[in-house]
């Protein structure tokens, strides 16, 4: 796959920068702590797989860790066949060349990870315009396809041998006809999650009666609902 | 509504490639200047002095022995020997260990274990301290999984990846199941009892009632 220029590279091609001048100022902010490290890319890639792992719905596409993620694969890449022929650097290459393949195993798993939940959810996805808008223009594609698919083989192979009010793929009956479509499979979004939290959260409220307090440090096995909007902006990780 | 099956877990594997981001001390028997990496800056390498890089950087140049990998301060048995103790003296309280202790202790075992002697440090000793301080600490857990008795929210501070990892399935299902039931009660205007409750803190006041009786 092509990466996507970025403009904080150019032309820097081969050559050894600084890990922050690739945009590190963009996530500063989520990191919040004086003296901690400053979020890289690779970190922050890890996390949204891992996020996208244990989260019961579809996050949005981090299209800018993505983005610099590719830049930088295909940089690194560049240099290590660059180094090729050269073998008094052998062992720098060696070592550039594991971390890719490191990079690149989280990125694949978060890209193949939130394909499966688009297998899963499609037609939940492309129904509902805000969580279609969290799907990459390519995954949105691909949903597009996988539900024209899905219709075409339930069609030929089951659906049109039903009587004719049990014949949709989204509904159990036709027979009350303003009902909504109630066969498609959708995420719970009240399941529990282990949470840890990366920034002062102060009280929540998890039911009627009761808060609790989310401070930085914290660990907690909590309802999915009552965090999901920290999980999006840094503030909370599932692990 | 139905649910799709996506399983939400993560696998042994996957929380060893994570593990292996943690740094650890290395003594690098090789000269190299700086490594600029995706991850960060490691480096410059002078043979002798201590350089800190991530695990997998760690294991990678030890296979090759080109490194001695140095133990972290918290696996040196005095430390070791402190949180076993308070382990077992607190039944309700988790001491604070590195979040991948497993595994970085395993990793040092397979990648390094020969590097333990030249600090100075037993190997075998460490070895069944880990293993000791995991099972007290397992045992621990099965005994809480006991005051689980309704939908709540649960405090874990200081548990690790691997023992989130290995309750998981267990424990987030049975609290998705008590949640269900909890709604299902407060729809059908059952008077319900809904809990928070901090695991450690509320069962330490717990014990040490017990203990005045």
């Amino acid at each position: 796959m092509e990466p996507s220029p970025s403009p904080l590279d150019g032309g820097a091609e081969g050559v050894d920068l600084p890990p922050d001048s690739l945009g590190a100022e963009d996530f500063a902010p989520f990191n919040g702590g004086a003296g901690d490290n400053v979020a890289n890319d690779a970190q922050l890639m890890r996390q949204a797989w891992i996020n996208e792992c244990l989260a019961p719905e579809i996050l949005m596409y981090k299209e800018d860790i993505v983005d610099r993620t590719r830049t930088e694969i295909a940089r690194q890449e560049k240099i290590v066949e660059d180094y090729e022929q050269d073998h008094a650097n052998a062992l720098t290459r060696m070592i550039r060349l594991a971390e890719v393949n490191r990079i690149k195993f989280s990125l694949r798993s978060y890209l193949r990870k939130r394909l499966s939940k688009i297998e899963a959810y499609a037609i939940h996805f492309f129904a509902n315009d805000e969580l279609s808008s969290r799907l990459s223009p390519q995954e949105h594609e691909f949903a597009k396809e996988y539900i024209q698919n899905m219709n075409d083989l339930f069609q030929e192979s089951i659906l049109k041998k039903m009587p004719r009010d049990y014949d949709s793929l989204l509904h159990q009956s036709q027979a009350m006809e303003s009902e909504v479509p109630d066969m498609i499979p959708e995420p719970h979004l009240d399941k529990h999650v282990f949470v840890k939290v990366t920034d002062d959260l102060g009280d929540i409220r998890i039911d009627r009666e009761n808060t609790i307090r989310l401070a930085q440090g914290d660990i907690f096995a909590i309802r999915y609902n009552l965090i999901k909007e920290f999980v999006d902006t840094g503030r909370v990780e599932l692990i | 509504m139905r649910e799709g099956g996506v399983a939400s877990s993560l696998t042994n594997e996957e929380l060893q490639y994570c593990a292996e981001n943690e740094t650890i001390t290395i003594i690098p028997n090789f000269s190299t200047a700086s490594l600029h990496l995706v991850n960060g800056e490691y480096g410059p390498f002078r043979a002798q002095n201590e350089a800190t890089v991530p695990f997998w950087l760690a294991s990678l140049l030890r296979k090759r022995n080109l490194c001695r990998v140095k133990p972290p301060e918290w696996m040196k048995s005095e430390a070791l020997i402190a949180v076993l103790a308070e382990e077992k003296r607190s039944p309700n309280e988790w001491q604070e260990l590195p979040h991948h202790y497993i595994e970085v202790a395993k990793l040092m075992f397979t990648a390094a274990e020969e590097d333990f002697a030249e600090f100075d440090m037993d190997v075998h000793e460490i070895r069944r301290l880990i293993d000791d301080i995991r099972l007290v600490r397992f045992d621990k857990i099965e005994k809480q999984f006991k005051q689980v008795t309704s939908a709540m929210t649960i405090r874990l501070t200081n548990f690790c990846a691997m023992e989130l990892n290995l309750m998981r399935n267990f424990l987030l299902s049975s609290l998705d199941e008590y949640y269900k039931f909890s709604t299902a009660e407060e729809s059908g205007d059952v008077q319900q009892q809904r809990q928070t409750q901090e695991m450690d803190e509320d069962e330490s006041q717990d014990f040490q009632v017990r203990q005045l009786r």
